[in-house]
C-alpha cells in the first residue's frame, strides 16, 4: 500500500480498523492514512464499506477494533473531544441533509454560532463568503425547499466549510443528483481541492477522481483491496476485483 | 327580551365562560408540559421511564375521561386525598390530554429523517442543541395541525367537569336552565359561546400555522404537506 507520507504528519490515520453490524463484519483490518492537503478517492462496489469508513472519521459510526486518529486525537470510547473533532471534520452527504425549516444562510450559521460560539454578525459574514465561494450568495434567504438539488449540495458544502474544517468528507455527493446538476457540484469540489483542502471523497465520478485525486483507494467486502495513483488505478488496475468493478463502471 | 331578563342570563353565563377559559388554559399548559415530558420518557433509552410512560399512556387512553374525573374527585377522597373541584378538573383534563399529546409529539419526533440527526451530529451540535434547533422545530410543524384539533377537543371537554360540580360554562347553563325553565334558550346561548371560543382557537392555530410555514415543506394551508426530499 502506498503511503503518501509518514504517519506522524497525517491528518487521519486508521490502523487495523474493524467494524461489525450485528454479526456482519463490514470493515476488516482497514489501514488508511491521509496527509494534509491530500485528496483521497474511495471507491468500490456498494456494501464495500467505503461510506462506513468515512463515517467512522467523524464518529457517526463507532469502530470496534483498531485505532483511528483524527488531527492528532484518538477516537476512543469516551468522546470528550467529540464536538471538537466534528468541528475539524466537515461532511457532505448524498442526500444533502439541509435543515428544511431554516434558510440557506441560517443553515450555514447554525453550527458556527452554537458550537464555535461565533457572534451572529461574524458567522453571517463568514457564511456569505462561503456562499460566494460556492457561487450562490443570491440564495442566502431561500429555503432548501425552494432550490435545486445541485444548489442544495453546494449549500451543504458551504455549511460544512463554515465550521472551517481541516478535512472534508464527501459521501457520494453527486449520486442523488440529476445528471445536469452533477457538474456544478463537482466544479465546486475541484475548486476546494485547488485551494488545498484535505478531502476524502466516496465517489464513482472517474473524471473527477482523475482530475483532483492524489490517490485512489479501492475497497471490497470491507477491506482495502488496492490503492494507487488515479491514472495507474484506472488504466491498469492490479486486482481482479478492481478490474471487474471498473469494467462495470465503464460498461455502465 | 328586556334588559333585566338579559342580565339574568348573561351574568352567570359570562362568569361560567371565564371559569371555562381558566380550565382550558391551565389544562392546556399542564397537558403540553406533561405531554413533552412523557414523550421524552417514552423515547428514552432507559427502560424504567420508557415503561412508566407507556403504562401511563395505555391506562389513560384505555379508560373514559368521565371515569378519570370521577376517580379523582369521588374516588381519591376514600384514600384521604381530597381535591377541590376545579383543581381535580384541571388534573383530570391535563392527565388525559397529556397522554394523547405524548403520542402526538412522539410521532412528530419520529417523523424526522435520520439524515437530520446525522447532519447535526456531523456539525458538532450537542444532543440538546440537536433537539432544540433541528428536531423539535420540524416536529412541531409536522404535528401543528393535529395540535389544533386537540385544542378544540379540550375546549369542549372542559364541559365534562360539570359532572364533578365544577362551576364553568356548562354548569352555569344547567343551573340557569333549572332556575328559568328556559332550557332551549339557555342551551342555545351556551352553544353559541362554545362555538365562539372554538372559532377563536381555530383562528389562532390557522394564523400560527401560516406563520410557521416554510416554502416547499410546510405549506401552512394544512394541505399538500410535502415532506419528500428533492
Amino acid at each position: 500500500m502506498t503511503q503518501h507520507s509518514d504517519d506522524s504528519a497525517a491528518v487521519i490515520t486508521m490502523q487495523g480498523v474493524s467494524k461489525w453490524f450485528g454479526h456482519t463484519q463490514v470493515l476488516a483490518d482497514v489501514d488508511l492514512s491521509v496527509s494534509p492537503g491530500e485528496r483521497l478517492i474511495l471507491c468500490g462496489p456498494s456494501g464495500s464499506g467505503k461510506s462506513t469508513t468515512i463515517r467512522l472519521v467523524n464518529r457517526l459510526e463507532r469502530h470496534e477494533k483498531g485505532t483511528i486518529r483524527v488531527c492528532g486525537v484518538e477516537l476512543a470510547e469516551n468522546d470528550r473531544d467529540l464536538e471538537k473533532i466534528r468541528g475539524d471534520v466537515g461532511m457532505v452527504f448524498q442526500h444533502f441533509n439541509l435543515f428544511p425549516h431554516l434558510t440557506v444562510l441560517q443553515n450555514c450559521v447554525l453550527a458556527p454560532t452554537l458550537v464555535k460560539k461565533r457572534s451572529a454578525n461574524a458567522a453571517r459574514d463568514e457564511a456569505m463568503q462561503y456562499l460566494e465561494r460556492v457561487r450562490i450568495p443570491e440564495l442566502a434567504h431561500k429555503y432548501p425547499g425552494q432550490i435545486s438539488g445541485g444548489q442544495k449540495q453546494r449549500v451543504a458544502i458551504a455549511r460544512a466549510l463554515c465550521m472551517q474544517p481541516k478535512v472534508m468528507l464527501f459521501d457520494e455527493p453527486t449520486s442523488a443528483l440529476d445528471p445536469e446538476m452533477v457538474k456544478e457540484v463537482l466544479d465546486t469540489m475541484v475548486g476546494l481541492a485547488r485551494d488545498g483542502m484535505t478531502m476524502i471523497c466516496v465517489t464513482h465520478e472517474m473524471g473527477f477522481a482523475r482530475e483532483v485525486g492524489d490517490r485512489v483507494v479501492f475497497m471490497d467486502a470491507g477491506r482495502v483491496v488496492e490503492s494507487g495513483a488515479p491514472e495507474a488505478f484506472f488504466n491498469a488496475p492490479q486486482t481482479a476485483r478492481a478490474q471487474a468493478f471498473l469494467g462495470q463502471l465503464i460498461a455502465h | 327580551m328586556d334588559w333585566i331578563t338579559l342580565r339574568t342570563y348573561l351574568v352567570p353565563l359570562s362568569e361560567g365562560s371565564l371559569w371555562t377559559l381558566a380550565l382550558f388554559f391551565s389544562s392546556a399548559f399542564f397537558a403540553v408540559a406533561l405531554g413533552l415530558l412523557v414523550c421524552l420518557c417514552r423515547l428514552s433509552s432507559a427502560a424504567i421511564p420508557r415503561k412508566l410512560a407507556k403504562t401511563y399512556i395505555e391506562i389513560i387512553r384505555g379508560t373514559p375521561l368521565l371515569l378519570q374525573l370521577f376517580f379523582i374527585y369521588y374516588g381519591l377522597p376514600e384514600l384521604g386525598i381530597v381535591i377541590d373541584g376545579f383543581v381535580a378538573g384541571v388534573i383530570g383534563l391535563s392527565l388525559n390530554l397529556g397522554a394523547y399529546l405524548a403520542e402526538l409529539f412522539r410521532s412528530g419526533i419520529q417523523s424526522i429523517d435520520s439524515g437530520q440527526y446525522e447532519a447535526s451530529r456531523a456539525l458538532g451540535l450537542t444532543k440538546l442543541q440537536r433537539m432544540k434547533n433541528v428536531v423539535l422545530p420540524q416536529a412541531l410543524r409536522n404535528v401543528f395541525p393535529a395540535l389544533g384539533n386537540y385544542a378544540l377537543v379540550l375546549v369542549k371537554e372542559t364541559s365534562l367537569v360539570a359532572v364533578i360540580s365544577v362551576y364553568e360554562l356548562m354548569r352555569a347553563g344547567e343551573m340557569l336552565a333549572g332556575a328559568t325553565f328556559q332550557a332551549l334558550t339557555v342551551y342555545t346561548l351556551v352553544g353559541i359561546i362554545y362555538f365562539m371560543m372554538c372559532s377563536v382557537v381555530s383562528w389562532v392555530f390557522r394564523t400560527s400555522e401560516r406563520r410557521l410555514s416554510v416554502p416547499g415543506y410546510w405549506s401552512g394551508s394544512g394541505e399538500n404537506n410535502d415532506m419528500s426530499k428533492a
